[in-house]
């Protein structure tokens, strides 16, 4: 079920309803409500992956009991291996076997030895690396007796497949979320008020900015060979707002309508665009994953507290397996592996939390150094923007080889519009978002009136692209 | 609760209210602003200003028929119609209109295999949403038995929103910047270029019609008979067409095919469409039937 379709228009309400005056402000009875609810959105795209879900559920939850049970530290690690070996054996499976199978026969192919190609159909279940990394870390956090286990399988079933985050996110930490499940909800008029705006400047963020800078960066990468630079650039530009309103959208709808049960979910995006440098740029770009690889495999690995070729070793594996991650293919990682590179001068030279502040706080506009740091994170960030779109390798390659070749006449392009339509709207973006960097999202604070909300609603309904409605790109992942 | 509810209820009506004043505003645009399709180029006009002909049909006629041309060949005053992806029904639509505003008394409708649709056109209906409301065209909408359309008539800015591409706010910012259709100054003609490629030209095209009336064709008939306007048919040409397209002899009264007119490639920019050349080639062909 999308959250920006007519479906979950109506799912939303009655789940709402339900859990607030159909449980009796009973926890318990909440929890099993989300569950059934979670499932039944889950199933709305394919029930036949409820199977997976129900697995990594099973599996986590006894384990989690076991490792506690364990009275030797070996014993425990055993437990724990076997969590790992199960969550990314699943995800391995769905995930990358293909790609795998593809490039070893190529590999093999490479040194003469022919192998017949072997390829299974297989569907990846939607959401699968958000919620296998979750279950994941509450193994680890068991593991590493941060938590407790809980004894609640409801509670722990609705915190795996808690439907507002299930299919991308946030990824929640046990340590956050878990907790809330085990203990009364109480209904707050202002969280929940708080919640509706935050959904409404998600759909805002999708709806608006998302699907129609996607019309373009569709139209222009698919169609990359018939433009010139000036357009592959808008391309490209077009493609980093997308992605930036699909996914932080999507993230602010699963944040306000979990707000609306009485659960506080982590921040996922914290004005990236705005960033100075890159380091602070995945400091506030999905910052559930990014802290995620930072408390699970960075800091394990030493982090930044080892000599200097080691640092270098984990902020190259952290970007690859981020990129590797994202899905099975070679563009993911080059991706990783520019951003890995972007990164490294900034902590070698101790300067990766050089800009840890709010951007020019209480003032309008930025230093021209700042605006300049924000320019060039931005252009660094949308060049890598280029893989991550491409198709394959080759055809990233064979747009910065266009893009190079300098023309800036605005052209005309096959969706009936100048290739600088969309920059309205992204100018529009940047405003609101600038104005209010401060706030958790720019309608957070609200008069009586609700006059920003209203004017965000009108803008959706007046410049929303609905004839172009676009899947959530993270659910490809 | 209470205050949750009660902003909800702020919400809604200040989105009811906004979606009435962008649905009275935007429909004002299409009667009252510069034209931004055929439709409401159509709709625009009055009948004060006459022509000697219409032309109507799909793309095969906005890019095959040059009234500029035609005129000095017959100093016969024409109009061309033509919208991308027409089918019947819009056609029909426009007869209504020409009949009504009686802006011409000889109709020239460009018919090939879209003859099979007794559907609404996809993006070609679009541009008649805007008017749904005028009584003769809703009257058309409602025999199509259709309950989206009667959301699109009811529903305030349903339409709009729906189909923003074709007749949102990026047109009607256009109509006030007074941006107009870029065809009206040619009489409503588009020229295309180019050539057909070459890996398209061994290839037949076949053209398959249903050997039963098409319903609106047929009121089109009855319509400009009872108001005593001429009608004719005619098909543009097609590169290496096969087909059985000289059945629409047995249902058309006056019928012109020009289906295999010209057959050279290099008058084509695809197998359906003509370039500036091939137009020239075929409108001095076509101006015959307008003496």
């Amino acid at each position: 079920m999308l959250f920006n379709s007519f479906d979950f228009a109506f799912f939303l309400p009655i789940v709402f309803i339900l859990y607030w005056f159909g449980t009796k402000g009973n926890f318990k009875i909440q929890n099993i409500l989300i569950v059934v609810a979670s499932y039944v959105f889950y199933a709305w795209w394919d029930w036949r992956f409820l199977s997976l879900m129900l697995i990594s559920t099973l599996v986590d939850f006894f384990i989690g009991l076991s490792i506690a049970n364990q009275k030797t530290r070996k014993a425990k690690k055993r437990l724990l291996l076997l969590s790992i070996f199960v969550n990314i054996g699943i995800l391995g499976f769905f995930k990358y076997f293909n790609f795998f199978t593809t490039n070893f026969i190529d590999a093999f192919s490479f040194f003469g030895y022919k192998f017949d190609t072997f390829f299974i159909s297989i569907i990846l279940p939607v959401g699968i690396s958000f919620y296998t990394f979750q279950t994941l870390s509450y193994s680890i956090d068991v593991y590493r007796e941060k938590l407790e286990p809980t004894k609640s399988f409801m509670a722990f079933a609705a915190f795996v497949s808690f439907f507002p985050q299930l299919v991308a996110g946030p990824i929640e930490r046990a340590t956050n979320l878990l907790p809330q499940f085990l203990k009364k909800r109480e209904f707050n008029s202002e969280e929940s008020l708080l919640g509706l705006r935050q959904i409404i400047w998600g759909l805002f963020k999708k709806i608006v900015i998302a699907d129609n800078c996607a019309r373009y960066a569709n139209e222009i990468f698919n169609n990359f060979e018939h433009y010139n630079s000036l357009t592959l650039s808008m391309g490209a530009v077009a493609f980093a707002f997308q992605i930036y309103g699909d996914f932080s959208g999507y993230s602010d709808i699963a944040i306000g309508t979990a707000r609306l049960f009485g659960f506080k979910l982590m921040k996922n995006f914290s004005y990236p665009y705005f960033s100075r440098d890159i380091a602070e740029f995945w400091r506030r770009w999905h910052i559930s994953l990014s802290t995620w690889f930072r408390d699970y495999l960075y800091i394990p690995l030493g982090g930044s507290k080892v000599p200097s070729s080691k640092i270098v070793r984990n902020v190259f594996i952290i970007f690859l397996i981020s990129g590797f991650w994202h899905g099975a293919n070679w563009t993911f990682v080059i991706w990783g592996f520019l951003n890995a590179l972007y990164f490294l001068p900034l902590i070698l030279g101790k300067r990766n939390r050089k800009n840890i502040d709010i951007i020019s706080e209480n003032k309008i506009f930025p230093k021209i150094s700042q605006l300049l740091g924000i320019i060039g994170t931005f252009s660094i960030t949308t060049f890598a923007w280029i893989f991550f779109r491409a198709n394959s390798i080759s055809e990233a390659f064979s747009y910065i080889n266009k893009l190079l070749v300098l023309d800036l006449e605005i052209e005309r392009i096959n969706i009936n519009r100048f290739s600088i339509e969309f920059i309205p709207l992204v100018v529009l973006l940047i405003c609101f978002e600038w104005f209010y960097r401060t706030e958790e999202f720019p309608l957070f604070k609200e008069n009586r009136f609700q006059i920003k909300t209203v004017f965000i609603l009108a803008t959706i309904l007046l410049l929303g692209s609905f004839s172009n409605v676009e899947d959530f790109i993270y659910f490809q992942f | 609760m209470k205050k949750l509810i009660l902003n909800i209820v702020l919400w809604i009506f200040s989105l009811s209210l906004l979606a009435i004043i962008f649905e009275a505003l935007f429909t004002y645009s299409n009667y009252n602003l510069t034209p931004r399709n055929p439709v409401s180029w159509l709709m625009s006009l009055d009948s004060k200003r006459t022509y000697d002909y219409a032309v109507l049909g799909s793309s095969r006629t906005l890019y095959h028929l040059n009234p500029n041309q035609i005129e000095k060949l017959t100093h016969k005053r024409g109009i061309n119609f033509g919208l991308q992806d027409a089918k019947p029904f819009d056609i029909k639509l426009f007869v209504i209109q020409l009949i009504k505003k009686n802006i011409t008394k000889n109709i020239y409708i460009q018919i090939d295999d879209s003859w099979n649709y007794t559907d609404a056109g996809e993006k070609s209906t679009v541009h008649w949403l805007p008017f749904i409301n005028e009584e003769n065209i809703w009257n058309e909408f409602k025999k199509l038995k259709d309950k989206k359309y009667y959301y699109y008539k009811n529903i305030p800015f349903y339409k709009y929103a729906n189909f923003d591409s074709e007749i949102g706010i990026r047109d009607y910012i256009k109509g006030i910047a007074k941006q107009p259709l870029s065809t009206i100054e040619a009489n409503g003609y588009l020229t295309l270029y180019g050539e057909l490629p070459k890996n398209k030209r061994n290839s037949k095209y076949s053209i398959k019609i249903k050997d039963t009336l098409n319903v609106h064709i047929s009121e089109i008939l009855a319509l400009c008979k009872k108001n005593d306007v001429k009608v004719i048919f005619f098909t543009s040409p097609i590169y290496n067409a096969i087909g059985n397209h000289l059945l629409l002899n047995n249902y058309l009264p006056n019928y012109y095919d020009y289906t295999d007119l010209i057959s050279e490639p290099q008058y084509f920019v695809d197998p359906r469409h003509l370039n500036a050349e091939g137009t020239k080639i075929f409108n001095d062909s076509l101006s015959k039937i307008f003496n």
